[in-house]
């Protein structure tokens, strides 16, 4: 497996604001690597909503968004990671979420469910991630290690036949 | 194994009285205030027949409190006017966070618990190049089903904000 076909990696205190820029810069960065815009937006949209999570939930107020593309012989896996420390009660939370999501197992039914269980609730719903699933058309799994949660959010994409174009002096 | 969606009960077709080559159609008229900030805005227009709600730049989290208080506001002037249909213009809208989206939700959820004969039809106006909105749309359109259609927007505007 070859790593790093294109690796993007930010490590930041986001704001709201910053978040907005942030997914504009995936945008424009991978549309010129992947094959297909609709793909393309997906990222984008993944990239805004697991970090808007890390912006409410992260500990000290630092995430790292990662974003890489392997490939595996003919086949490329782009990887969607935001890393930060959190608290345990969030911790529980997000365990509950994966585990109501693995039981589900139909990404778009959940979401939608959630959305009409959602609707009238202040409290946060966990529509963000539900999103991603659905929307963003992502394998998401999350991995905890003593305070620290990242989400990991995968799909198949397609690179542009030329997605690096050429070097100079190449 | 996708649920069967929630099915709801059209606008009754009995109250849609916009003839909108007539010169004598009703033109819409809100007394709403626009919401604008530094990168989103929600505006109305007047129009002959349905409400005109375009919104515009990034729906983040920032907006989130004035949006939803907004879009309470502008459900009860539609409702209270008997608006039977409500066209949302989103050709410039470059992103809509979940946050935002569940302020949607929570207005369509509204619309269905409206009295059949105060129900009134939304009709998302999304930009093609704009591809999450068509994800996003379906999501919509499948939770208020009967209620909400989509159709392209005549204003739609370049994937990132100039």
């Amino acid at each position: 497996m070859t790593t790093g076909l294109a690796h993007l990696t930010l490590h930041f205190r986001p704001t709201y604001e910053l978040i907005t820029s942030a997914r504009e810069f995936v945008t424009q960065f991978y549309d010129s690597i992947l094959d297909d815009p609709d793909t393309t937006s997906r990222v984008a949209l993944t990239a805004q909503e697991l970090l808007e999570n890390a912006t409410k939930y992260s500990s000290d107020g630092s995430t790292m968004l990662d974003i890489d593309v392997t490939s595996d012989g003919a086949a490329h896996v782009l990887c969607v990671r935001t890393s930060n420390g959190t608290n345990a009660e969030h911790l529980i939370e997000l365990q509950r979420r994966f585990e109501e999501m693995r039981k589900s197992g139909d990404a778009f039914a959940y979401y939608t469910d959630l959305m009409v269980r959602t609707a009238k609730s202040r409290d946060s719903s966990g529509l963000g991630l539900a999103r991603v699933w659905a929307e963003g058309e992502m394998d998401v799994r999350c991995s905890i290690v003593g305070m620290e949660a990242t989400i990991i959010a995968r799909t198949n994409v397609g690179l542009r036949s030329r997605p690096f174009g050429h070097r100079p002096n190449a | 194994m996708d649920k069967a969606p929630p099915t709801q009960a059209p606008p009754d077709p009995s109250r849609k009285p916009y003839d909108l080559d007539s010169p004598g159609a009703l033109v819409t008229m809100l007394k709403l205030s626009p919401l604008s900030t530094s990168t989103f805005s929600a505006n109305i227009s007047e129009s002959k027949g349905p409400a005109v709600l375009s919104l515009s730049g990034n729906a983040d989290t920032l907006v989130l409190p004035r949006f939803s208080g907004f879009m309470k506001a502008f459900h009860g002037e539609v409702s209270e006017q008997g608006i039977p249909e409500v066209h949302v213009d989103t050709g410039k809208l470059y992103f809509m966070t979940s946050s935002c989206l569940k302020v949607l939700v929570a207005w369509l959820t509204s619309i269905t618990e409206l009295d059949s004969k105060k129900r009134y039809h939304v009709v998302f106006l999304s930009n093609p190049d704009l591809h999450w909105q068509r994800r996003s749309f379906d999501a919509l359109r499948h939770i208020a089903d009967g209620l909400v259609t989509v159709r392209p927007s005549a204003t739609s505007a370049p994937k990132l904000q100039p």
